[in-house]
């Protein structure tokens, strides 16, 4: 087998690509500037949250500090639709339409960075924030939860490559999109209150995002209810982590579509051309 | 000749600033997010009896937009005059170079002043909650100094942006400390001790608790006193903002250094 052979030229091009998304991350932050500026900026938006919490209750508040630390999975790996985009301003989207391979393998790595700070990010808010608003860990509600995040944060990178797909189609609305899709998740993933205090049709648009699940599978691994105790419910928990790999195989194919379209799209919308 | 110079960059600073706000969609991100945001903090603060956290959580979505604006673009100007290289034809230029910053982020200042307005919309017609304000001359003069002071603050990080070689990490970092600090979206009392010094010398939290209060029926508690503490605060950020913009320019000028940066 050599590189030639298409699977294997695939994973090639997936790796060269996380190089570079690697290479990126490095611009972007060093060391100091990741941790202080970056850890410390998330982990005071969780402990804002988790202070909302506080006004109606210390139960609340531990509800709403887990909710906000899995939500940091979807803050980070929205920045795919962002980064995705900077190809189109570096100008390079005209040669990775033109090269021999598939977009799908060069765009799953281009963005690679996020998904890890993500579920460093959101490891560090949930096993070592979420303690200070009187959340018990045990080993075996850790095991949960970290297998819980990590699917989570892979689902939810591959539904951040669905939108940055198509907004690769319209650069300018990058941030706005990034932005106004994570609020949304805020709403229908029941990151601050539980999804039923919403209308119906809420609820189904949330089943089908995995950090829904994610969500409430750390809920209920480590027993903490909208107001308080609601029992550790170890098997349920483990039930909702096969509904969120379940949705990010989904999340898969639709990314996958995505970039497909994007293929199709793209030379006719201007976005291969080489002058911006 | 030199004032009427002088009310020309200001009214060009504007002017410019306009056009971009109204091309650049995404400069309106913000208030776009006001309204989810109003959401969010109402649907929270619906599972609390007290009414000051209402109205905190309506005033919330307007002052996060008033301040991530304000920073947001503060830091872009710095970080578009560098990339387009009009940094240095803005330095070279014969007139104030802190006049025209200050009018381009009064310009998004104002505009961000709408988030409240959306903020009060969502949780009437949302929500079903009772919006006004009971003390009108308390809340304009805070908000006012609110104003004042976030322009103060964001055009005192422009000069530091204009010396920093990733001006998008301070813009990153400077959003949810500052609102928990301020206390936006809960009360200073719920926060550990050791941080309230840090926010008696922030004018946002006097902005904020000032805010609150004139919202409520309540008579407003040393109403004047608070106010003129805030003057306070947001004079000697101003004079401080003002003093480092002109050393700043004067030590590039004299170094040629800025090009480099």
């Amino acid at each position: 087998l050599d590189g030639s052979e298409p699977r294997l030229r695939g994973l090639n091009v997936f790796l060269a690509s996380s190089a570079n998304a690697f290479a990126d991350f490095r611009v972007v932050y060093t060391w100091r500037g990741w941790l202080i500026g970056w850890l410390g900026r998330v982990l005071t938006q969780v402990l804002f949250y988790g202070s909302l919490g506080l006004l109606v209750g210390p139960g609340t508040a531990a509800y709403v500090t887990l909710g906000s630390a899995v939500s940091l999975t979807a803050l980070e790996t929205l920045q795919a639709i962002q980064s995705t985009t900077w190809e189109r301003g570096e100008g390079t989207l005209p040669l990775l339409f033109s090269a021999p391979t598939s977009l799908w393998p060069i765009f799953v790595g281009r963005s690679v960075e996020w998904l890890l700070s993500g579920l460093l990010t959101s490891s560090v808010a949930l096993f070592l924030v979420s303690p200070l608003f009187n959340v018990r860990w045990t080993a075996s509600s850790v095991v949960v939860a970290a297998s819980g995040l990590l699917l989570c944060t892979v689902s939810m990178y591959l539904f951040a490559l669905s939108f940055g797909a198509l907004v690769l189609l319209r650069p300018q609305v990058r941030n706005l999109v990034a932005n106004v899709l994570y609020l949304c998740l805020v709403i229908i993933c029941g990151v601050t209150v539980p999804i039923d205090m919403w209308p119906r049709w809420v609820g189904v648009v949330g089943d089908a995002i995995p950090m829904t699940h994610a969500i409430e599978a750390v809920r209920l691994a480590t027993g903490v209810g909208i107001h308080g105790g609601g029992g550790v419910r170890i098997g349920s928990a483990v039930r909702e982590i096969v509904h969120v790999g379940l949705a990010g195989v989904a999340w898969a194919l639709v990314a996958r579509s995505s970039f497909g379209l994007l293929r199709r799209l793209g030379p006719k919308s201007g976005a291969a051309s080489m002058v911006e | 000749l030199k004032v009427l110079g002088e009310t020309r960059a200001l009214l060009g600073g504007c002017r410019l600033e306009a056009i971009l706000l109204a091309r650049a969609p995404g400069q309106l991100t913000f208030l776009i997010s006001s309204p989810l945001l109003a959401v969010i903090l109402l649907s929270l603060a619906r599972l609390s009896t007290s009414e000051s956290d209402t109205t905190r959580a309506i005033l919330a979505p307007g002052l996060i937009a008033l301040w991530g604006m304000a920073l947001g673009r503060c830091g872009e100007l710095i970080i578009e005059a560098k990339r387009d290289a009009t940094l240095e034809l803005l330095l070279a230029a014969p007139v104030n170079v802190g006049r025209v910053l200050v009018a381009r982020i009064a310009v998004v200042t104002t505009a961000s002043l709408l988030g409240f307005l959306e903020s009060a919309l969502v949780a009437k017609l949302l929500f079903g909650e009772r919006v006004g304000v009971a003390h009108v001359g308390v809340f304009v003069c805070a908000l006012g100094l609110t104003v004042v002071g976030t322009c103060a603050l964001a055009y005192l990080l422009s000069v530091l942006f204009v010396f920093s070689r990733s001006a998008r990490q301070y813009q990153n970092s400077l959003s949810y400390p500052i609102y928990l600090v301020s206390g936006i979206a809960v009360p200073l009392s719920l926060l550990p001790g050791w941080l309230r010094p840090l926010s008696w010398l922030s004018y946002l939290s006097w902005g904020v608790n000032l805010l609150v209060d004139a919202s409520g029926p309540a008579p407003v508690e040393s109403a004047s006193g608070r106010l003129l503490a805030m003057l306070a605060l947001v004079a000697l950020l101003s004079v401080a903002s003002a003093l480092s913009m002109r050393r700043a320019v004067a030590a590039s000028r004299r170094t040629g250094s800025i090009g480099r940066v």
